[in-house]
């Protein structure tokens, strides 16, 4: 008797959670996420308030592509966020991502920051910029092209040119003045390195502050999260950030973006989520919560960012930029950067 | 009756095939799933790998394990043999002590030194103090962040495999093996060369092989440090390159590359017969004087 009753017990639970998983489903939206919790989650939040839509994020730091592609028809995930360019031209060679119009996007997100069949949409703009020492560097009118010139010689610190960050900025170069010339670029830097590349963006800025090297290249919203942090603030104190090219081309910048996957179960949500992403207050929460610029031209960086005043963006088409990507990891291999 | 004992045993016996051979099976998936991805790259990736930085990662591989097999093997099997063969204050603390690093990543260990030993570091500020220098021009310090450090932090956090495996085989040994070798007028050194290493021998090239795989799998430590091994060369096949068969086709590079490792290992001592004798007299320990103590306890507070 009590068997039985645990059966029947058993048998009703799982017939009560089955629809109530559907049910769940059908306002839900499932993300897959290179972006931190500390951001994302808060944002999320909002979205939820405002539309009654659950969210449901897997944090990955890398990898999306991959899984997405394996899973295939059966993935769950809606939505993916990527941090940079590579990451979303990956998901398209992939195939794992579909072409999404809308006039919401459309209107709050420029051109140059989203894909022109609309597989990737930009969310964030972080320029790459030179930090300078304070003490050592007088002249702050600089290019990307002076890293390679004589004068650094010894005193440029960068990380791995295989990051995804410089990658992307050796494609721009390679856009802009073709593979030689971009070639001819990363020895020039190689030659003037202080140190053989290595840690993040902001041990270069450590290692300003050292002494170690002069200038260093660097995402800009580092600065600030650099200056509102308690050990890290006489780094950040060390340095002035450079936003190169102004007399030219503009500074490189680069994004993080959204995609709706190709099989997304809920695209109708998904897509509601993205425009919500575009518009002023996640754009605000975004600038506030990571010092990243708003992609949405409408929304106001955030004041610490403010003061490091305005800066011409380079107006090459992102889209572009990732075409030259694996060039310039094959570039970074052939001139033995990292060795 | 033979009928029915075998009828009773040949139940649990394919009771216990059917596990065994499940979680072989579930062990393997990774492996044959790798193969199946590495079938997915026409590998033209290679050409460019081998013509640009795959041979430098191939060299500091081969370093590193190197390095980090040498200082391994030395600790390792001096510590066992301290703790085993010798009594000192604090032998039997050591004895399980000895063990704790593994309680920790390499990487962890890896953040722990670098914070300690790196420029703004606690020692080189302390150092900087001291001497009156103000800039890194002013002194020469080894690069913490190299393949050096790499080599001295995998040292530190795998040694204990080694330990571990060769104390296990010390103590199988007999007593009187010691005691002759002594007897005929060798010291302690030339007993640990000439007697105990080729019958610990065995137990210390398992432990060895653990230490070699763990270093040749490792991405953190190495990536932290900036030194470019196969991994490296792997994550970015995958990441860079967007090409995971290419990714996985060095994977089973390496995988086979530990199996020539095993096999190499097994091979060299073919000829070698383990002597155990049946009435076992465990070791007996020499006690050491105070100053061979104080060195046997330096050397196991690591160096
Ligand atoms: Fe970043």
């Amino acid at each position: 008797m009590k068997q039985f009753f645990k059966r029947a017990l058993t048998v009703s639970a799982a017939a009560l959670m089955l629809p109530s998983l559907q049910a769940q489903a059908a306002e839900t939206v499932n993300i897959y996420s290179n972006r931190q919790p500390y951001l994302i989650q808060p944002i999320l939040n909002a979205f939820t308030k405002e539309t009654g839509i659950e969210t449901k994020v897997v944090y990955a730091k890398k990898g999306i592509a991959e899984r997405l592609a394996r899973e295939g028809k059966n993935s769950p995930a809606d939505v993916v966020l990527t941090v940079d360019i590579g990451r979303s031209q990956e998901l398209m060679d992939k195939d794992v991502v579909q072409p999404i119009k809308s006039a919401v996007l459309e209107k709050n997100i420029p051109a140059q920051y989203r894909d022109p069949e609309g597989r990737w949409f930009g969310l964030t703009v972080r320029a790459r910029a030179i930090y300078a020492s304070r003490e050592r560097v007088k002249n702050l009118d600089l290019n990307y092209e002076d890293l390679a010139k004589p004068e650094f010689k010894g005193k440029v610190c960068t990380r791995s040119g295989k990051h995804p960050y410089n990658l992307a900025l050796i494609a721009s170069l390679i856009a802009h003045k073709g593979e030689a010339a971009a070639e001819e670029w990363l020895r020039g830097v190689k030659a003037n390195l202080a140190r053989k590349p290595q840690g993040n963006d902001r041990a270069q800025v450590k290692a300003i502050k050292e002494g170690i090297c002069d200038v260093s290249l660097g995402n800009s919203y580092y600065l600030g999260k650099m200056l509102t942090n308690e050990k890290q603030i006489e780094w950040a104190q060390a340095v002035n950030i450079v936003f190169p090219n102004q007399s030219n081309r503009g500074t490189h910048v680069n994004i993080s973006a959204a995609s709706v996957t190709k099989y997304a179960p809920h695209k109708e949500a998904a897509v509601k989520l993205i425009e919500f992403l575009s518009e002023r207050l996640a754009q605000k929460m975004y600038a506030e919560q990571n010092f990243e610029y708003p992609v949405n031209p409408a929304v106001e960086p955030s004041g610490l960012v403010e003061s490091w005043g305005k800066f011409k963006a380079d107006t090459l088409p992102l889209s572009e930029v990732a075409k030259h990507r694996k060039t310039a990891a094959k570039l970074v291999d052939k001139v033995n950067f990292d060795g | 009756m033979s009928q029915s004992i075998q009828a009773v045993g040949a139940g649990p016996v394919w009771g216990w095939r059917l596990v065994a051979f499940t979680a072989a099976a579930f062990v393997c998936l990774p492996l044959v799933s790798t193969l199946w991805l590495a079938t997915s790259s026409t590998g033209e990736f290679w050409t460019h790998l081998w013509s640009t930085v795959l041979p430098r990662y191939v060299v500091t591989t081969l370093e590193l394990m190197a390095g980090t097999g040498i200082l391994t093997a030395l600790f390792g099997l001096v510590s066992a043999w301290l703790v085993v063969c010798f009594d000192f204050p604090g032998r039997r603390f050591f004895s399980w002590a000895l063990l704790l690093p593994f309680a920790f990543p390499a990487y962890v260990i890896a953040f722990v030194y670098t914070d300690f030993l790196e420029y703004a570091g606690v020692f080189q500020s302390a150092l900087r103090e001291i001497f009156g220098w103000d800039s890194p021009g002013d002194y020469w310090f080894p690069e913490i962040r190299s393949l050096g450090g790499a080599t001295a932090m995998f040292s530190l956090v795998l040694y204990p495999y080694v330990y571990l495996t060769t104390r296990a085989a010390l103590l199988e040994q007999s007593g009187n093996l010691f005691l002759a070798s002594r007897s005929l007028g060798r010291g302690y050194l030339g007993t640990l060369w000439s007697v105990l290493l080729p019958a610990v021998r065995p137990g210390l090239a398992v432990g060895l092989a653990l230490v070699l795989m763990e270093t040749l799998n490792d991405f953190g430590t190495v990536d932290y440090f900036a030194v470019q091994t196969l991994t490296a060369g792997l994550f970015d096949t995958w990441l860079n390159y967007g090409d995971v068969g290419g990714a996985a086709q060095i994977a089973i590079s390496m995988v086979t590359f530990a199996l020539l490792l095993i096999y190499l290992e097994q091979f060299s001592r073919r000829k070698v017969r383990v002597y155990q004798s049946r009435t076992r007299s465990p070791i007996q320990r020499a006690r050491l004087n105070t100053v061979q103590s104080a060195w046997a306890i330096l050397f196991a507070l690591h160096w």
